[in-house]
């Protein structure tokens, strides 16, 4: 049994034992509260600061909204390539949430909110610390869940944080383009 | 037709998003943004509707449902979380203009969101679109 396996049977072990645990867990483990949450931190970070620090703000919620296109899409090229079964189908797990059909490698939900967390972290250090933070515990608590390895969440934090980086890059390439749109919604006081 | 776990999820986007703009408003002193002109009590009450919501969502039902099963997939959750938060923002703006309409009229209208200090969206909004009619750049500071 490798490492990747016995940290997924270590978590999941706690998982059937506290119903107060087990609620928590299938909470950040779903599809709805870490998403949510970082989207609205990215409301919330639209409208923060002066009028300085707010565009470099604005900027930073531009890339980490086109990260998640393509951060998916990086995902979406490598399950065409590679499937991975999920822990709950290769081992007796206490599963916390519904059992998902598609690869398990790499974590698609951890390329997304690890690539929003990038994204962030690129234009104020405090909310994408708290980002990260909520990327982080919904890493866990799909392990924890029975749903991810651990290698599958480290993969799909690392495409995200490495497509944010690109997609940085691509943002300095097209220039005008981010300050164009910008300005525009600065002229119609929604920026 | 959207089915009710669809109905449930955009009312708790767009209520979560309300009570955030109202606590980024009122920590940025967008006053014009506000429903409670009294900053701390705008904070206090988006944080109560934001986390009240929060709890409703997650405490009321199970919400682990897959897209197969009446749940939604990656992309309609995106889709519904920016057409949700989208529309909350702009209720938010046209609301707290009607609220706020007895906002001092007189004085310049900064740029963007700055303009939100001192003035209503809606009257910023007019004054913007008069100017980009005509051409100009609305004058301001």
């Amino acid at each position: 049994m490798n490492v990747d396996e016995r940290i997924v049977l270590w978590l999941n072990q706690w998982a059937g034992r506290w119903s107060a645990l087990d609620w928590v867990g299938k909470v950040l483990a779903s599809d709805y509260f870490v998403p949510c949450a970082i989207g609205l931190c990215l409301v919330a970070l639209w409208f923060t600061g002066d009028a300085r620090k707010r565009g470099s703000h604005q900027r930073a919620v531009i890339r980490a909204l086109a990260t998640v296109g393509f951060a998916s899409w990086v995902v979406m090229l490598v399950n065409d390539h590679y499937f991975r079964l999920r822990p709950f189908a290769e081992h007796d797990l206490t599963l916390l949430f519904y059992a998902p059909t598609d690869s398990s490698f790499p974590a698609h939900p951890a390329a997304v909110a690890f690539g929003l967390a990038a994204g962030t972290w690129g234009g104020n250090r405090k909310a994408g610390a708290a980002v990260y933070v909520l990327a982080a515990l919904w890493g866990l608590s799909r392990i924890f869940a029975g749903v991810f390895y651990p290698s599958d969440i480290l993969a799909g934090a690392a495409i995200g944080v490495v497509v944010s980086h690109a997609v940085a890059m691509g943002c300095r390439l097209i220039e005008p383009v981010p300050a164009l749109v910008l300005k525009g919604a600065r002229r119609l006081h929604l920026a | 037709m959207p089915g009710p776990f669809v109905l449930d999820y955009c009312l708790f986007v767009f209520l979560a998003a309300m009570g955030v703009v109202q606590m980024a408003a009122a920590r940025n002193s967008l006053t014009a943004v506000l429903f409670i002109r009294h900053r701390p009590l705008a904070f206090l009450s988006g944080a109560a509707l934001t986390a009240g919501v929060f709890v409703w969502f997650f405490v009321s039902e199970p919400r682990n449902i897959p897209d197969t099963a009446g749940g939604l997939d990656g992309n309609q959750t995106a889709g519904y979380f920016a057409i949700s938060a989208g529309s909350a923002v702009i209720l938010t703006l046209l609301l707290s203009s009607w609220i706020n309409r007895d906002m001092p009229r007189d004085g310049p209208i900064a740029a963007g969101l700055d303009a939100l200090r001192r003035t209503t969206y809606t009257r910023a909004l007019a004054h913007a679109l008069k100017h980009l009619g005509r051409g100009r750049r609305p004058p301001g500071p």
